[in-house]
C-alpha cells in the first residue's frame, strides 16, 4: 500500500495541471505583492498626513456632539464617554501604509480561490485517468480496486493540503516586503502568527476536503465535468434553493458549513455548528461520497 | 536481461482455465448482447497461444474477465488456478498485460509512465531501461508520449507489461498501429518470450503473424470457440490440401486429370487438383501424356487465415 501511495504522490506532483496551476497562483500573488508595494507608503509625510487628517475627523465628531447632548436622542451611546467614542469610530482615513496584520484577514478573502483549486485538483486527478483508460492500466498492476482509490484520495487530500498551505505561505511570504519597506507591521506578532497558522491550516483543510468531494465524484461520475458540474449545480442552485425554501436546512448545507469551518468560532454560530462540528460533518460528508465512490468503482466494468 | 523461467509451483496448474464463460451485457433501452456464450479454454504453461476471431466475438471481453476487468455473468476464470474475480491479487505480480489500446500518461514521458508502474513493486530503475531497450524506445525515453506515434504506444505498452517480468503476458492485439518492421520485432519478441518459458497469451487479427509465431490457437466465433489446439491441428481442420494448375486448355486437361482418377475443380484462371503437393509430379505426368503443359504448377496448402474465415463465417441467409 505504501507503494502504491508513494506513486500516487509522485503522480500529483508530476502532473501539468497541478505545475500550471501552481504557476498561475505564484504569478498572480506575485502581482499582487508589488500591487501592494507600489500602493503602499509610510514616508512620514504621508504618515503625517493620515495624522492630520485623522486629527481633523475626530474634531468634526466632536463637534457634532456639541448642542445634540448625549445619551437619550444623541448618537453617542449614554455609557461612552464622547472623546473615546470619537478616538475609536469618529475617523475613517485611509491609511496608505500596507499593514501586515491585515493576512489574517485576506487569507479568508483568497479562501474561495483555495477551495475551487482543491475541488479542481481532486476531480481532475481521477478524471484524467478516466479519461486516458490509466486506471485499466493501474488495475493489471493492483487489482484491489479499494486499495486503488484509497491510495490516490490519500495522495490528494494530503497534497492539497500540504499545496495550499505552501501557496498560502507564498503568498504571506510575498507581501511582507510592502509590509516590512512600504507598510507597518504594527500588530505582527505571536498571537498574530498563531492566528494566520490556524486559519491557513483551516483554509488547507477545507481545500483537501473539497478536493475529496471532487475526487469521490469524479470517480463515480467516471470524469472531471461531472464533478465540476455536479459541484457547480449544488452550490449555485441547491443550496440557494434550500436557503430560500428549506431556511432550516441550512445547518447541513456544505457551503454554510464550510463557511463556519473557516470563518466560525469555537462557538455555534448562525448554521448552529461551531467551527469543529462545521468541520467534522464536512468531513463526514466527504467520506460518505468517498464511500459510495468506491462501491460503484468495485462494481464497474472497465474498459 | 534475465526473463526468469516458468515458477515450478505453477508447472502442474493451468496458466490460463476458462470455463463456461458467459458475459452478457444489458443495454440501456432493453434487450442484451451476448459477447461471450459458454466459453471454455485451458492454456498449459510456456510457449504462444493465440486467441483469434473476427470483430465482436469476444476476445477482449474474455481477456477483461481474465484480467478481473469485467465480471462473468456465468462461469469462472482462473489465472494460475486462482478466480479472477475474487482471488486475482495473490496472482496479479505474475501477469502482464495490455487490453485493447495502450492506455498511458500522454502528458507524463515514457520513462516516467514505466517508472510509476514500477513504483508500484518497487522495482529497480535500471528495469525500466531494459524494457524500453527491449523494445527500442530508449532514445525515445525522455519525450512525451502524446508525441508517440500509434506503433510507439504500442511499444511502450508492450513494454509496462514487461516491466514486472511476468510469467503470463496477456496482449491484446499487440501489433496494432505497427508498421512492417514492428510487426516483425514484436513476433520476435513474442516468440522469444514463448521460448524461454514464459506464457503469452496474444489476440491478433493478422493471422499470418499468428501462423508464424503460436504454438496454439484457439478460434472464436460469436462467443464461442469453433477451434482449438496446436496450429497444425486446427489447420488440418481447413479444407484438404491440393495444387494449383495453370494451363491454357482448363477443359481438356481437367477431363485428362479426371480420367487419370483425381479430382478437380476450377479454381478461377487454375485447375485445383486435390493431391497431396508431395505427388504433383502426377499431375504433370498427365497432363503431358495428353499433349498438355502446365505454365504453373503449386501447393495449394491451407492457412490458418482460410480456416479461419471457413470456421468463422456467417451462415448464409437463404434465399427468399
Amino acid at each position: 500500500m505504501s507503494s502504491l501511495i508513494k506513486v500516487e504522490l509522485r503522480r500529483f506532483l508530476s502532473r501539468r495541471l497541478f505545475e500550471v496551476l501552481s504557476l498561475l497562483v505564484v504569478l498572480g500573488f506575485i502581482a499582487t505583492g508589488v500591487g501592494i508595494f507600489i500602493n503602499s507608503d509610510n514616508s512620514p509625510s504621508a504618515v503625517a498626513g493620515i495624522e492630520r487628517e485623522r486629527q481633523r475627523q475626530i474634531e468634526d465628531c466632536l463637534q457634532s456632539f456639541e448642542g445634540q447632548g448625549q445619551g437619550q436622542g444623541g448618537f453617542v451611546p449614554p455609557e461612552e464617554d464622547p472623546e473615546e467614542f470619537c478616538e475609536e469610530h469618529g475617523s475613517f482615513v485611509s491609511d496608505p501604509r500596507f499593514r501586515y496584520e491585515d493576512l489574517r484577514f485576506m487569507l479568508p478573502g483568497l479562501a474561495f480561490i483555495f477551495i475551487m483549486l482543491g475541488w479542481l485538483i481532486g476531480a481532475s486527478f481521477i478524471g484524467a485517468e478516466w479519461h486516458f483508460r490509466t486506471l485499466t492500466t493501474l488495475l493489471t498492476w493492483e487489482s484491489r480496486r479499494t486499495r486503488v482509490i484509497a491510495a490516490k484520495a490519500l495522495a490528494v487530500a494530503a497534497l492539497t493540503f500540504l499545496w495550499i498551505v505552501a501557496l498560502q505561505a507564498f503568498f504571506a511570504a510575498v507581501i511582507y516586503p510592502a509590509a516590512a519597506f512600504q507598510g507597518t507591521l504594527a500588530g505582527v506578532d505571536g498571537d498574530f502568527w498563531i492566528d494566520v497558522i490556524e486559519t491557513g491550516a483551516r483554509i488547507g483543510t477545507g481545500a483537501a476536503i473539497a478536493a475529496l468531494m471532487g475526487f469521490a465524484l469524479a470517480t463515480a461520475g467516471r470524469n472531471t465535468a461531472a464533478a465540476l458540474g455536479v459541484g457547480f449545480v449544488y452550490l449555485a442552485i441547491v443550496e440557494g434553493l434550500i436557503r430560500a425554501f428549506r431556511p432550516k436546512w441550512v445547518g447541513w448545507l456544505i457551503g454554510d458549513n464550510l463557511g463556519a469551518f473557516l470563518q466560525g468560532s469555537d462557538q455555534a454560530n448562525y448554521v448552529g455548528h461551531s467551527r469543529g462540528e462545521a468541520g467534522l460533518l464536512l468531513l463526514a460528508y466527504a467520506a460518505i461520497l468517498l464511500a459510495g465512490a468506491v462501491a460503484l468503482f468495485k462494481r464497474r466494468e472497465m474498459s | 536481461m534475465d526473463l526468469g523461467s516458468f515458477p515450478g509451483d505453477y508447472a502442474s496448474v493451468s496458466v490460463i482455465e476458462v470455463s463456461g464463460l458467459r458475459k452478457v451485457y444489458r443495454r440501456l433501452r432493453g434487450g442484451q448482447t451476448v459477447a461471450v456464450d459458454g466459453l471454455d479454454l485451458m492454456v498449459e504453461g510456456g510457449g504462444v497461444y493465440g486467441f483469434l476471431g473476427p470483430n465482436g466475438s469476444g476476445k477482449t471481453t474474455t481477456i477483461r474477465c481474465l484480467l478481473g476487468l469485467g465480471r462473468p455473468t456465468q462461469g469462472t476464470c482462473k489465472l494460475f488456478g486462482h478466480d479472477s474475480t475474487n482471488d486475482l491479487d495473490k496472482v496479479i505480480r505474475r501477469v502482464g498485460a495490455i487490453v485493447e489500446s495502450p492506455a498511458l500518461f500522454p502528458n507524463f514521458s515514457g520513462r516516467k509512465n514505466l517508472s510509476l508502474l514500477g513504483g508500484m513493486y518497487d522495482l529497480p530503475k535500471g528495469r525500466v531501461e531494459e524494457v524500453l531497450d527491449i523494445v527500442g524506445l530508449r532514445d525515445r525515453g525522455k519525450d512525451l508520449v502524446k508525441t508517440y506515434s500509434l506503433g510507439m504506444k504500442q511499444r511502450l505498452a508492450i513494454a509496462a507489461a514487461l516491466l514486472k517480468d511476468p510469467d503470463l503476458l496477456i496482449l491484446d492485439e499487440p501489433a496494432n498501429g505497427l508498421d512492417p518492421s514492428g510487426i516483425r520485432e514484436v513476433r520476435s519478441l513474442i516468440r522469444r518470450l514463448g521460448q524461454e518459458g514464459k506464457t503469452v497469451f496474444v489476440s491478433s487479427h493478422i493471422l499470418s503473424e499468428v501462423q508464424q509465431m503460436c504454438d496454439h490457437v484457439a478460434i472464436l466465433s460469436r462467443g464461442r470457440s469453433v477451434a482449438e489446439g496446436p496450429v497444425s491441428q486446427v489447420l488440418s481442420q481447413g479444407h484438404t490440401t491440393g495444387v494449383l494448375v495453370r494451363v491454357d486448355d482448363r477443359p481438356r486437361a481437367q477431363a485428362a486429370l479426371t480420367s487419370a482418377g483425381m479430382t478437380v475443380i476450377e479454381a478461377g484462371e487454375l485447375l485445383r487438383v486435390e493431391i497431396e503437393p508431395a505427388q504433383a509430379s502426377r499431375v504433370s505426368e498427365t497432363l503431358a501424356g495428353h499433349g498438355l503443359y502446365p505454365s504453373e504448377l503449386r501447393p495449394d496448402e491451407v492457412d490458418l487465415e482460410t480456416v479461419f474465415m471457413e470456421l468463422t463465417e456467417e451462415p448464409k441467409e437463404p434465399a427468399a
